[in-house]
């Protein structure tokens, strides 16, 4: 009986999707209009990448949020808890401060600051992530043990973040740029930058299912789980990298969204109880109609203007969440 | 600004003519018996505001990103917009600190009794108010007329550079971004005034304030024919997904500002001339005759 | 001819640099249902995971005439079920999904659960009359309920030998009985029981009891042997007694 519920509600999610895609086809600088103008040029480059990457980071985050709550046993974990927000914050702050920088001085590059212009702020968010999460893994010496990898963490995003913070202070005409990647957007999507979130989102939903079974192992404890035949510790650092992946794709080229990565899994688990197989599948969809439905709010509300897509998601999310600790069905918080 | 004037009248007139009394822009009154000697200023225009009246040689500090002119640049810097390093102002002994507004530093600077005022310029009505006010502070000989004399200098600049502008460019519409992240300035902002003087139209309308944060599909469909950047482009601008038909675009009629002359173009302050003149070079090389 | 599932000859179990175990050498019949019984802190829990794999040890480990270390960890899942003291739980889990859990050893990755899967789910769930709970979540169970769940999935695995850390601890009287009985089955198919219980009385109906004291193997016996009440009651410091009822033996305190 499970399991034809979770596919009801994959059937339903996947609708959702195609609404919601529809919804950010249509809507714009002018504001909403019932009717999508295939011919249109906007739509076409501008309209289509965006509201489809939104989609893909939102489901690489819904992804990386339901691995994070499985991987850690934790109903609050997300899926920046190993410091790849403060990394790729930092990793943009540096770019944009090397920009900054050659441009003032408009000589002489170093081999750095070229590398630095090659890779471009999307690649020095997603080295950033990553260099943040190795620091963290390294920090706890290996994956063993929850709680030392979440303390390291913690520490890892405190040091970056303060890192970050120093940066933004000797190049304060770096702020404005640094507050639009901090609060999350969606403008610049590119056709190129859906292919590369797609394939990444496919390689870590094929990853991540096949290594599922850990994840349900360790509902009963790490103990358990190595008692069924798991082989706890290497397979939990392939689901870590595979959720610094996903992490570090979205964020690359979204920003920092935050509550995507939450709440997605609370949703699906509200509705739908399984094997995480199905949970991984059901949170990543889910993620991807959250944010996509917070984009189009994000470009539709102030017309032409657009509120930073991070806050809106801050506000539904935190705004669930207030309500599910307040519901009298709080148990499983 | 009448009302100013009014009162700077009275005060000349009521006191001997070495005490003056001012109202800043927090409608608090300040009197200076004497003209102050030593001045630091906390906001980079109000530097170049004391230096273009002419008495640079009385600032005694500054905040660390004034840099103009040359001088300045030698001279103690206490920190930035909202850092102040307020020892080091305090043993600067200044007689008077010039600040904005809103800097929060302001009652602490009075509660350790030093005098402060308070100016700022958003448009070029208030720079010119700004200027008065100054020059009556710093009690120039003939400070009135000075600061009329070094206004009328800077609309003199302004129109020159109005003159230089090709005839294909008058009336072009122009998006100018502000920083990255799609931060455009609009008609309500300092620039946007320079510009809309210089007969260019602006994409973003008064109504959408000083410096709204655009979705990238109005720049398309505005299609502006000429797009100025005052900060460096981290990503070409023609790989913007959907820009690369702009019409400023296709015709490479951008104009990218190296930081010291984005400077000039972003702050209010008595440079807008120079900023106009910018603006006129930029016009120059875009539309070649 | 006795078959030995499992034995150790100087097993010795270190945590954090503390030596835990001590040169432990046992015999566990196949077949047959073997209680381990100790004071608290004896070890008896480190024992049964070290007898399970789980936690590094050193000396010889013989399960099924092979060393433990030879085999993979699939292997030593398909042939050793392991059930805990209950650890914290903080999911959702049906009961349906947890009996499944079992099955895992005998899953590869790329099938799930096959039908003959579902079948056995289906009847250990039978069997430990689990069935009206079957699509609860965990957390709404009641500790005694919550218990009998668990240990369905360890009888899932159908492994050869079954160890078990206080399995019974907080279920009421008739399913100790119900558990005795499916013990009883169990060693009837030649399965190996090994359990740890803190309850004597039920502990002296097994067929072996091993007494462990400070990290140390005391005695192993059966539990007719004077000898071996003579050492349980110096264990447990002389405060009991135990007495011969209905053709079973009772201990009491005094």
């Amino acid at each position: 009986m499970n399991l034809s519920r979770a596919t009801v509600f994959t059937g339903s999610l996947l609708a959702l999707s195609l609404m919601a895609v529809a919804m950010g086809l249509m809507t714009g600088s002018l504001g909403w209009a019932w009717h999508i103008d295939w011919q249109d040029p906007i739509v076409q480059d501008i309209r289509l990448p965006r509201t489809l990457g939104a989609w893909l980071a939102g489901a690489l985050l819904g992804l990386a949020g339901a691995l994070a709550q499985g991987l850690f046993r934790n109903p609050l974990a997300d899926p920046y808890l190993l410091g790849s927000a403060s990394g790729a914050s930092l990793g943009v702050a540096l770019a944009l401060a090397m920009g900054m920088w050659a441009y003032a001085e408009a000589g002489q590059f170093s081999y750095a600051m070229q590398w630095g212009f090659r890779l471009g702020l999307t690649g020095m968010a997603f080295v950033g992530a990553w260099v943040a999460v190795l620091l963290t893994l390294m920090l706890a010496r290996g994956a063993e043990q929850t709680l030392r990898l979440l303390l390291a963490g913690v520490v890892v995003g405190v040091v970056l973040g303060a890192v970050t913070s120093l940066v933004t202070l000797a190049f304060p005409q770096t702020l404005p740029a640094m507050q639009s990647f901090l609060l999350g957007n969606t403008s610049m999507l590119s056709g190129q930058a859906c292919m590369m979130m797609g394939a990444i989102w496919l390689v870590c939903l094929v990853l991540s299912c096949l290594l599922s079974p850990l994840l349900d192992g360790l509902r009963l404890g790490e103990a358990t789980a190595q008692s069924l035949g798991l082989q706890v510790k290497p397979l939990r650092i392939l689901l870590l990298a595979v959720m610094g992946l996903a992490t570090a794709s979205a964020v690359a080229q979204t920003g920092l969204i935050a509550f995507v990565g939450l709440v997605a899994p609370h949703l699906v688990r509200s509705r739908v109880q399984g094997s995480y197989a199905s949970l991984l599948l059901l949170s990543s969809l889910m993620g991807g109609v959250l944010l996509t439905t917070a984009d189009v709010l994000a470009r539709g509300l102030w017309a032409p203007q657009e509120l930073p897509v991070g806050v809106l998601t801050g506000v539904l999310g935190g705004g669930y969440l207030l309500w599910r600790l307040h519901s009298p069905s709080a148990k499983t918080m | 600004m009448a009302r100013q004037l009014l009162f700077i009248c009275i005060g000349l007139w009521f006191h001997a003519a070495s005490a003056v009394t001012v109202i800043d822009d927090r409608q608090v009154a300040v009197t200076f018996t004497q003209a102050p000697k030593r001045i630091v200023t906390l906001l980079p225009s109000l530097a170049e505001t004391v230096c273009v009246l002419g008495a640079c040689d009385r600032l005694v500090g500054t905040d660390k990103h004034a840099n103009w002119p040359a001088s300045v640049k030698a001279l103690p810097k206490l920190g930035g917009l909202d850092d102040t390093q307020l020892e080091a102002l305090v043993r600067l002994k200044p007689d008077v600190v010039l600040l904005a507004k809103s800097a929060r530093i302001v009652q602490r600077l009075e509660a350790l009794g030093i005098r402060v005022l308070a100016l700022e310029s958003q448009t070029h009505a208030d720079v010119h108010r700004v200027l008065h006010t100054v020059a009556a502070v710093l009690q120039l000989p003939n400070a009135q007329e000075h600061a009329d004399a070094v206004w009328q200098n800077i609309q003199r600049q302004a129109s020159q550079a109005k003159s230089n502008i090709p005839a294909q460019a008058i009336n072009a519409t122009v998006y100018f971004e502000a920083s990255t992240g799609g931060y455009a300035a609009g008609e309500a902002s300092f620039i946007g005034e320079i510009m809309r003087q210089m007969g260019l139209k602006n994409i973003v309308p008064k109504d959408m304030g000083a410096f709204p944060q655009l979705n990238p599909e109005f720049v398309v469909r505005a299609n502006p024919q000429l797009i100025v950047l005052a900060q460096p482009m981290v990503t070409q601008l023609s790989q913007r997904p959907g820009w690369s038909g702009i019409a400023a675009i296709k015709n490479k009629r951008v104009c990218a500002f190296p930081s010291a002359q984005a400077d000039v173009l972003v702050r209010p302050g008595p440079r807008l001339g120079e900023a106009a003149q910018l603006i006129s070079d930029c016009l120059q090389r875009s539309f070649p005759a | 001819m006795k078959t030995f599932a499992i034995k150790t000859k100087d097993l010795q179990v270190c945590i954090d640099k503390t030596q835990v175990l001590h040169a432990m050498e046992l015999s566990i019949e196949a077949g047959q249902w073997t209680c381990v019984v100790g004071p608290n802190g004896a070890g008896k829990s480190t024992l049964l995971k070290a007898l399970a794999g789980l936690i590094p040890s050193t000396g010889e480990l013989t399960v099924q005439g092979k060393p433990l270390s030879s085999m993979s960890d699939k292997d030593r899942a398909k042939c050793m079920a392991w059930l805990g003291q209950q650890e914290s739980g903080t999911d959702d889990l049906s009961v349906q999904d947890v009996l499944m859990l079992g099955r895992l050893p005998h899953q590869s990755l790329w099938a799930g659960a096959s039908a003959q899967d579902q079948s056995i789910v289906q009847s250990w769930m039978d069997r430990l009359q689990l069935a009206h709970l079957q699509n609860r979540s965990l957390l709404q169970l009641s500790g005694g309920e919550r218990q009998r769940v668990l240990l369905g999935r360890a009888l899932a695995v159908q492994a050869p030998i079954l160890l078990m850390d206080e399995p019974i601890a907080n279920v009421d009287i008739p399913h100790q009985s119900d558990w005795l009985q499916t013990v009883k089955q169990l060693t009837q198919q030649q399965t190996t029981v090994v359990s740890v219980l803190h309850d004597l009385n039920l502990a002296m109906r097994a067929d072996h009891v091993v007494l462990m004291h400070q990290g140390r193997l005391v005695m192993q016996a059966s539990p007719d042997d004077p000898l071996l009440h003579e050492a349980l009651t110096d264990v447990f410091e002389r405060r009991m007694s135990i007495q011969r009822v209905a053709d079973q033996w009772v201990v009491l305190p005094i």
